[in-house]
């Protein structure tokens, strides 16, 4: 059952054989497959439960309802993650996306985690993708932005392809983004939710996890607070006993819980490694009417420039369509006054290419005198160079594709009428807070790896610092796991949900 | 652009933005300013007080000013209540930066331009100027907080339904 917060009055005590914190994609993923395995498990989730009619499809209510947005300390790169029950999964483009092989290969290598191959990881892709009912967006699906993206990588000689995605029966409306109220959307309050639901898993939502309170190397229990669903303000506690207790709350609120818990932490690296894949916008203008906000948003990329390092993993970059609606829009739109009016009302008639840079694991996520999170990161000189790089190509394409002008989202105006005029790109460069930067893919403030002294988590994702307690969100990658990291860390997950049902007269006696 | 990131010497966030505080609320005793009184913010606001109200109102009103392309702007759509409800959801130590970076907004003329007046005596010219700025600047932090203000009152403008016929939205299909 999902247990909302207006019907608590009292101070709440639970037991279970497993609570999990978070119900995002791999939170999900642990509760469905605890419950159908046996266990009694609580999920407690911070966000609200947004279905049917309450997805409203309108910014100014959806955007601070479902988004946890944040930013970094010099505040250049926004941090956009799911706040809701379902978490990125009700929110994000639903592109499916395995890790690459090579990926795999770095981990094994230099990471030394174990039983992490393509192979043994094969039927955990398999079967997230199963219930996910991914499938590959068709060409008549692709819309008008997309195919702008398309044209201009053809042109080029370039590779690209549909993205493989979490849809079924999508009626294309565009509104992936503030959720999809049709329940087309292959989010897992459609699949992963009901099913641990039916098996007894209950879900408290607007339910902050605060601490796990931990004796010796044991996480005994979880204590936190039941919020009030309309103000958010604190109204009774929360306390879960259990066996097993399983952090989903995110790269950044994960290391923020387990910080704020003292969890024995040899290695020191809770909050290190902060992976945050910066992506930037470039738009095309057009003469014709493209209303690109209509249809799958994301459906198109090219991986031309993205490569496997044998040290780094993925790294490069990857160009992909992906508009939006006009409020988050005109965030990115440069300038103020009536020049940024006139812009705005192109808007019809604009395309875009997001450019997504692979970077390693620059940043760090600490704790303020309040508990709350600090995210700290610098792009590295490798990171600016590819995203100048990422821009030019962009720029290039939506050109090729036949724009009449290219748009930069510095916040000085940059609008170009030529290629020869993308030259602007290295002039500006990349500077904090000159040019919109954000961030969805957040990864690696809990690595996993054999050693307690180089990582947090072992290769079962279980903390080498308290035993019965996991961590199973992206967190978990020491590299970044893929250029949509929902997929391969939903196959980690359930990874390690095989783990613990395989070895449960362990941790339930 | 030159680029000074403040912190990269030694300086830390918050004692930048109280340090030019400090200096600015020196500065408004000697210059004819003094402590006039703000209109009354008309409505409940979480965050907003009368002075804040008034100085981001004036903000948004150089950032999406009537005429031009189209004839509304910020003063013709409640774009303060948005920065407002989205501001008052946060934890009170943002909350606390958001308005150290109001006051800066609303003080610091004298040291961006030379001008013995607050941002919301200033003509619309003036204030286009000064802006532009904070826009421009070489401190990170100045662009960082114009960038952050802008967000909020574009967003609340763009999202608002009077609007997307300019733009050639169609609105949701529910």
């Amino acid at each position: 059952m999902i247990i909302k917060s207006d019907n608590i009055v009292n101070n709440v005590v639970e037991s279970a054989d497993v609570c999990i914190v978070g119900s995002g994609p791999a939170g999900s993923v642990m509760a469905m497959e605890m419950a159908e395995g046996g266990l009694s498990v609580i999920v407690l989730e911070e966000g609200g439960h947004f279905s049917g009619s309450r997805l409203n499809m309108r910014e100014e209510d959806m955007l601070p309802a479902l988004y946890n947005q944040r930013f970094t300390k010099d505040l250049s790169i926004a941090l956009s993650q799911g706040k809701c029950l379902g978490g990125g999964s009700l929110i994000n483009m639903a592109d499916s996306v395995r890790t690459p092989d090579g990926v795999f290969a770095v981990w094994e290598k230099k990471f030394g985690v174990k039983d992490i191959s393509p192979g043994a990881m094969k039927k955990y892709f398999d079967r997230a993708e199963t219930i996910l009912k991914t499938k590959k967006i068709e060409e008549a699906e692709l819309n008008s932005n997309n195919l702008v993206l398309k044209k201009g990588v053809e042109k080029a000689g370039y590779t690209g392809d549909a993205f493989y995605h979490n849809r079924e029966g999508c009626i294309e409306c565009g509104y992936c983004l503030l959720g999809c109220p049709y329940g087309h959307k292959q989010a897992t309050t459609e699949n992963y939710i009901p099913r641990a639901i039916e098996s007894g898993a209950k879900f408290y939502v607007n339910a902050r996890a605060d601490k796990i309170l931990v004796d010796g190397e044991r996480a005994e229990k979880v204590v936190g607070t039941i919020l009030d669903g309309k103000t958010g303000m604190d109204k009774v506690s929360i306390e879960v006993n259990a066996k097993v207790i399983v952090m989903a709350a995110g790269t950044i609120n994960t290391p923020q819980l387990l910080l704020k818990s003292k969890i024995p932490d040899e290695s020191g690296l809770i909050g290190k490694n902060l992976i945050l894949q910066p992506y930037t916008m470039v738009f095309g203008l057009f003469d014709e009417e493209l209303k690109s906000y209509k249809g799958i948003p994301q459906s198109y990329y090219t991986d031309n420039y993205e490569e496997v390092d044998e040290d780094r993993g993925l790294t490069g970059f990857r160009l992909e369509g992906g508009f939006t609606l006009p409020g988050q829009v005109s965030t990115v739109v440069p300038g103020f006054g009536e020049g940024y009016k006139e812009l705005m009302t192109k808007y019809s008639r604009m395309a875009n290419i997001m450019a997504l840079v692979f970077d390693g694991p620059d940043g760090t996520v600490s704790l303020n005198r309040f508990g709350r999170p600090v995210i700290e990161y610098e792009m590295t000189d490798q990171t600016k160079a590819d995203m100048v790089r990422a821009m030019k190509e962009s720029a290039n394409l939506l050109f090729t594709a036949g724009a009449k002008k290219v748009m930069f989202t510095y916040e000085i105006p940059a609008v170009i009428s030529d290629p020869s005029e993308i030259s602007i790109v290295d002039e500006r460069g990349i500077e904090p807070c000159s040019l919109t930067i954000m961030s969805f893919h957040i990864q690696g403030t809990c690595r996993m790896g054999p050693d307690p002294a180089s990582s947090v988590v072992d290769s079962s994702l279980e903390c080498h610092g308290a035993k019965n307690l996991f961590v199973v969100d992206g967190s978990v990658s020491p590299t970044t796991s893929s250029s949509h990291n929902m997929l391969p860390t939903m196959a980690l997950s359930h990874r390690t949900a095989d783990y613990i049902l395989t070895n449960r007269g362990r941790y339930f006696g | 652009m030159n680029n000074y990131d403040i912190w990269k010497f030694g300086i830390r966030r918050r004692t930048f933005i109280k340090s030019m505080l400090v200096l600015t609320g020196a500065a408004a005793t000697v210059g004819p300013s003094g402590c006039a009184d703000y209109p009354k913010a008309e409505g409940n606001f979480a965050f907003l007080d009368d002075k804040t109200h008034a100085v981001i109102k004036s903000f948004s009103e150089r950032i999406i000013p009537r005429g031009g392309a189209f004839e509304e702007g910020a003063e013709d759509i409640e774009v303060t209540g948005f920065f407002d409800r989205l501001v008052g959801a946060e934890p009170p130590e943002i909350q606390k930066n958001m308005r150290s970076g109001i006051m800066l907004l609303e003080h610091a003329p004298i040291f961006l331009m030379f001008k013995f007046k607050r941002f919301t005596q200033m003509t619309d010219d003036e204030k286009d100027l000064y802006l532009k700025k904070w826009e421009e600047s070489g401190v990170t932090l100045f662009r960082g907080v114009f960038k952050g203000f802008k967000n909020l009152c574009t967003l609340g403008f763009f999202s608002n339904e009077k609007v997307w016929k300019y733009i050639g939205y169609d609105g949701p299909p529910i």
